[in-house]
């Protein structure tokens, strides 16, 4: 595979050319562009969407041994191409135009290889060229192009023939008489710096070309190129030993890298500080050097080299390679004429989460920005809580129902809210003990049914004898059932209505109306009401709405028989799970079970935890219900699933139960929710518990829903009165540092001041009076925006006495009374001026304070909801 | 799916080491190898920039955003061996307390959680890891564990404190854990905690292959277990877990990339993990109920683009970093 140099275009940004035997030139095109499928074969495959389409080929060149491109972008598309005798032609792609610089010619005194051309990036009409020794001669020639042969075309022309017409043979300059030059890089304008003689590195002002400005002796004379990022530093090599240099001190390198290679070629990145780049011979990889090296004070801190190899053409041999002199950190890589890569090299990106799950991260220079949005937060907890915590979940305390309509596209939340407004009607309180706290709301199932305290009276069921209510003239053998008050009790927590109680029939019409037939069914043939349950089932049969046809199944229903080697039996054993509905299989099963055997009911996963739950109380006997609900307790409490809420209420194993709930989803939200609702002081007090209800008061905080953090902390003090909320804030008198609001004096003096005005009935006037610290009678501070003295009897409110909010919300002050300041500046006033003057202005009210307090902290990233 | 709204210049002069958002993701902070650290507005949706701080004398590697009960304050350290604590007063931005007392490179600065105080852990290329305190009254006090990792240390990231705030508090509860998690160039992630006032070392967790680039303990809410990410030269993100009451890690791969991975970070429900490597990508990773990691969302940061396989062209490998002495 014959060797293959790239270049990149200094100013077009996709355009590049490579060279060998001849040049070409290519243009780099990205996904976007429309003719992507059909490019013709000429074009290279440079990245996973990217072509580098050929656009031009110039043969006119032979024996090239190097190229360089004209660093202004008029010409378009200038090379200077060195050939094998020493010859630079300038050149282009396709038509010449008229351009003066395209075709000019510049011939050395003796024909001679040429080693290098190099472009003055600044002052672009010079054109540095190295060449092989050659007695006398010099063997760094600077050429500026912008001569005119006209002056070049004097006697020089006869001494020396030049075949062709227009060739220029005066260069501007010459540098390096008997020496041969491998290697040249301009730097800082007219500076510039070779490898010479295979033993010298030399520094050299155009002004001044006679002598090197600095010189050094080393054998990495190849190669040497200039940080653009930091013009002292250079870098060149020999052999397979890279040098890095920096002017400063130019006696000795910096530090030197040993290749296990020849190195052919190095480069520094153009874009970045202190990355080079090295080639080796015969190798596949490209190994870049992060160079951090910081001058800190007078003492040098040893460099620190972060090396990486990259292998941008696979297994083949590394031909050659170009940093883009633009772009960052993007790399044109050549294996061969046909393997060409654009790829760039990444470094380290930084990501940062914001608290509403969008992501930030760092690409080079540039930031950018991303946000999540559908498939992303319909799957992640955290947003669907936010979500939540907005629409109000948690946060109603009068309606439980209400939290449950927030989360009715999430069918496992559904039992769990069901349970916490059942367990709030009145049958459920029990007597009060301490006769400190308000009600409690932390019944479940087995509670009710004392399973917890197992010693103290356990639960006796009687045994009773029902009969079925089938058509006239049936009669089917009776059916065991056991009851009991507890059994009752928990029986309406299941909602279920028994069926002698007057409402049993309104009961399964509902259900009807909900649209749930089978189950209302079922309830019916659990309770033997086999008449009823046949008439469920034909009126639901005549209103068509797509369902199995019900009336099939009241036509098998009527057909029960209960002899056990009836055919009837059989088929519906066989049968019954063919059924799609859960209750319908329920029902078979319960009519198909030997007498007092209900495993076909009870083991049906499909009915919901409180419908088998209901089963089991109306069927089993006290040891077989007490099993049976244990197992279905600890079964619901290791999956974390909510539905156990029902049977273990707000007890330890119900904590138990949230804390799995918890691992399982990380939804804190409803397990401090559910705690703050059903809590009891030993629930509360447990560790878990707390640390869900801080962790989510915490993300509140995060998310900034400032509005959704109080209302939280409001519901969960009138949850939980007993646990007092110590004030977040206190308010100190300027002059005595004491407390104005927690102060007990300020009650009393309250009361005296009540006593002293005994006719004054307004609070308006009780209000007023309060205008000073109550123990050093200082005036307390001024409105910022009325100018009149703070001070309300808001404190008073919080009496320590009489903790539950409902008498204290009596005396509270209106909320535009109240005190409010910044927390930044300390400036404030009245709430309801603040709220006035803050929606016209980000600025502190207060004359000569530049606080923005509208602005800090601002909560316009989240809005919240109110 | 996962669109990139905005891509913003920083006006930074060379590569951005780090990127970090504060505690409500109003402000974002920015360090460089330019030796600044930019600050923006986010809040708007727009980066608008509020100040321009110069201080460190070589490459600003991390950045960590106190707890704002602090106020507005950062640190950041950098090559020079610097860590500077920066913060804001009446809108301007100032040297709160510069700690130079490393003998290399400083790779990394967390701020413990807030319970903690106002502490300060950093680990730095000398081997050694510092935990600056201060008890708010302008005096700061250093501990430094020496050579918790030979050759240098990358990473450090403080564990979440599981204490109950004051408001529930019962009283008669120990004083929370101190622990952090750090990982360094010997491979290794150690677990780090505080013991009479001295750091000893609590765990060490072998795993990796090559160099640790970054440690994540996730944040925890109300979950007893521990969790920390790891990502390594090795191409590899190990997630490591402990139920919260053993002093038993299990370690778990996330994936083998097929580059270095230099960053993970967690959401702040600690649900998501984004990794980030140097195959140009950044991956959303989620467990599922059953344990599993799944990468959910896979962003192609070069183009700004969603890409749902990984690229193949680039196959970059690493060697053994050295650091040269002259």
């Amino acid at each position: 595979m014959s060797r293959v140099e790239v270049l990149w275009s200094p100013t077009e940004d996709n355009t590049f050319i490579t060279y060998g035997s001849a040049i070409n030139l290519y243009q780099v095109d990205g996904p976007e562009n429309s003719h992507f499928s059909k490019h013709p074969e000429s074009s290279l495959k440079v990245a996973d969407q990217k072509y580098a389409v050929h656009c031009a080929t110039n043969s006119e060149i032979h024996f090239i041994k190097c190229a360089a491109w004209y660093p202004k972008p008029e010409p378009k598309n200038l090379l200077a191409v060195g050939q094998a005798n020493g010859r630079v032609v300038l050149t282009s792609f396709g038509d010449p135009g008229d351009d003066e610089l395209i075709g000019k010619e510049f011939v050395p005194r003796h024909s001679r290889q040429c080693n290098y051309l190099a472009w003055n990036p600044v002052e672009s009409n010079f054109l540095a060229e190295g060449l092989e020794k050659f007695r006398n001669d010099s063997c760094v020639v600077i050429w500026d192009v912008n001569m005119s042969h006209s002056i070049s075309e004097t006697s020089e022309r006869s001494r020396y023939s030049s075949s062709e017409h227009g060739s220029i043979t005066r260069p501007y300059a010459e540098i390096g008489a008997q020496d041969t030059s491998s290697s040249f890089a301009w730097f800082d304008g007219r500076n510039f710096v070779c490898g010479m003689n295979n033993r010298y590195l030399r520094l050299y002002d155009l002004r001044d070309p006679a002598k090197p400005r600095l010189s050094t002796q080393h054998r990495t004379v190849y190669g040497v190129c200039v940080d653009n990022q930091n013009s002292h530093r250079l870098a060149s090599f020999g052999e397979s030993q890279v040098a890095v240099w920096d002017t400063r001190s130019f006696d000795r390198p910096v530090f030197t890298l040993q290749e296990a290679k020849p190195v052919s070629k190095i480069s520094w990145c153009l874009t970045r500080s202190g990355v080079l780049t090295v080639m080796c011979k015969d190798s596949p990889i490209l190994r870049l050097y992060d160079i951090r090296h910081a001058v800190i004070g007078c003492d040098d801190i040893e460099p620190v080299i972060i090396d990486r190899n990259i292998q941008p053409c696979g297994e083949h041999v590394m031909s050659s390679f170009a940093w883009h002199p633009k772009d960052e950190n993007r790399l044109l890589a050549a294996a061969g004429p046909s393997c060409i890569k654009d790829i760039v090299v990444f470094e380290r990106i930084p990501v940062a989460w914001s608290p509403n799950s969008s992501l930030t991260w760092a690409n080079g220079k540039r930031t950018m920005s991303c946000v999540d949005s559908g498939q992303l937060n319909a799957q992640d907890i955290s947003t669907r809580m936010r979500h939540r915590a907005l629409s109000g979940y948690g946060m109603q305390c009068e309606d439980m129902q209400a939290n449950a309509i927030v989360v009715a596209d999430e069918p496992n939340l559904l039992a769990l809210w069901k349970w916490i407004s059942l367990v709030r009607q009145p049958q459920f309180q029990r007597p009060n003990q301490q006769g400190k706290r308000g009600a409690v709301y932390n019944m479940g199932i087995k509670q009710i049914l004392k399973f917890y305290n197992e010693q103290s009276n356990p639960m006796v069921s009687e045994l009773a004898y029902v009969n079925w209510q089938a058509t006239e003239g049936v009669t089917f053998a009776i059916k065991h059932q056991y009851r009991s008050a507890e059994r009752s009790l928990a029986l309406s927590l299941c909602g279920w209505v028994q069926d002698t109680h007057p409402d049993f029939n309104n009961h399964l019409n509902a259900l009807v109306d909900n649209g749930e037939e089978e189950k209302a069914a079922a309830i019916a043939i659990f309770f033997l009401k086999m008449k009823k349950a046949l008439e469920i089932l034909s009126a639901s049969a005549t209103t068509d709405n797509g369902k199995l046809n019900l009336n099939a199944v009241a036509m098998a229903l009527a057909g029960y028989n209960e002899n056990s080697n009836h055919l009837w039996r059989q088929t519906c054993a066989s049968q019954r799970s063919q059924l799609a509905d859960p209750y319908l299989r329920a029902i078979f099963g319960f009519l198909a079970s030997d007498s007092d055997y209900y495993e076909d009911v009870l083991n049906e996963e499909g009915l919901s935890v409180e419908d088998r739950v209901a089963f089991a109380l109306t069927y089993l006997p006290d040891t077989q219900l007490r099993d049976r609900i244990n197992r279905l307790a600890d079964d619901l409490v290791c999956k974390g699933d909510l539905d156990g809420m029902l049977l273990t209420g707000m007890s330890n194993e119900g904590v138990d139960l949230l804390e799995c709930y918890v691992d399982r989803t990380s939804d804190v939200q409803t397990a401090a929710v559910t705690a703050v609702f059903s809590g009891t002081a030993q629930t509360m007090s447990d560790e878990r518990v707390t640390t869900w209800i801080n962790s989510y008061r915490t993300l509140l905080d995060q998310w900034a829903l400032w509005h959704e953090r109080c209302k939280f902390d409001i519901v969960s003090q009138s949850c939980e009165p007993s646990v007092p909320h110590p004030p977040q804030v206190y308010i100190n008198c300027n002059f005595c540092g004491k407390s104005i609001t927690s102060n007990r004096t300020s009650f009393r003096l309250a009361d005296r001041f009540m006593q002293l005005n005994p006719f004054s009935r307004s609070p308006q006037q009780q209000r007023q009076k309060i205008t000073c610290c109550p123990s050093c009678r200082k005036a307390l501070p001024r409105c910022a925006v009325c100018l009149g003295t703070l001070g309300t009897a808001s404190a008073f409110s919080a009496n320590v006495e009489q903790p539950t909010l409902k008498s204290g919300q009596q005396k509270l002050t209106l909320l535009q009374d109240w005190f409010a300041w910044c927390q930044t500046c300390r400036h404030g006033g009245h709430a309801a001026h603040l709220t006035d003057w803050f929606r016209d202005h980000c600025d502190c009210p207060v004359t000569g304070c530049m606080c923005k307090c509208m602005t800090i902290d601002s909560t316009d990233v989240h809005p919240a909801s109110s | 799916m996962v669109s990139v709204i905005s891509s913003v210049d920083t006006g930074h002069e060379d590569m951005i080491h780090d990127a970090q958002l504060d505690y409500y993701g109003t402000k974002l902070a920015t360090c460089s190898s330019d030796r600044s650290i930019k600050l923006f507005d986010v809040s708007s949706g727009q980066q608008v920039p509020i100040a321009d701080l110069r201080g460190h004398e070589g490459p600003v590697w991390q950045l960590c955003w106190a707890h704002p009960m602090y106020g507005s304050v950062l640190a950041s350290c950098g090559y020079d061996r610097k860590v500077i604590i920066w913060k804001e007063t009446n809108g301007s931005w100032d040297k709160l307390y510069e700690y130079s007392n490393h003998d290399s490179s400083v790779n990394s600065v967390c701020f413990a959680p807030h319970e903690l105080g106002l502490v300060l852990a950093c680990g730095s290329s000398d081997g050694s890891i510092s935990v600056i305190s201060t008890t708010g009254d302008g005096n700061w006090d250093a501990k430094k564990i020496n050579n918790a990792h030979t050759i240098g240390c990358n990473a450090v990231s403080w564990a979440p404190s599981t204490s109950p705030n004051a408001l529930f508090d019962q009283g008669a509860r120990q004083q929370p854990a101190k622990r952090f998690v750090s990982g360094g160039c010997d491979n290794l992630v150690k677990i780090w905690r505080e013991e009479d006032g001295q750091w000893v070392e609590d765990q060490k967790l072998e795993g990796h292959s090559d160099w640790v680039r970054d440690v994540a303990w996730a944040p925890s809410i109300g979950l007893p277990r521990n969790v920390i990410a790891t990502c390594s030269q090795d191409c590899r993100v190990i997630i490591w877990t402990n139920d919260g009451t053993s002093n038993h890690w299990t370690s778990r791969v996330l994936n083998k990339f097929s580059d270095v991975v230099w960053h993970v970070s967690w959401s702040v429900t600690g649900n998501i993990l984004a990794v980030s490597g140097g195959d140009n990508k950044v991956t959303l990773w989620k467990e599922s109920v059953e344990g599993q990691w799944t990468c959910i969302s896979d962003v192609n940061k070069g183009q700004g683009q969603i890409t749902d396989q990984r690229s193949s062209s680039v196959e970059p490998n690493y060697n053994t970093r050295r650091r040269l002495d002259l």
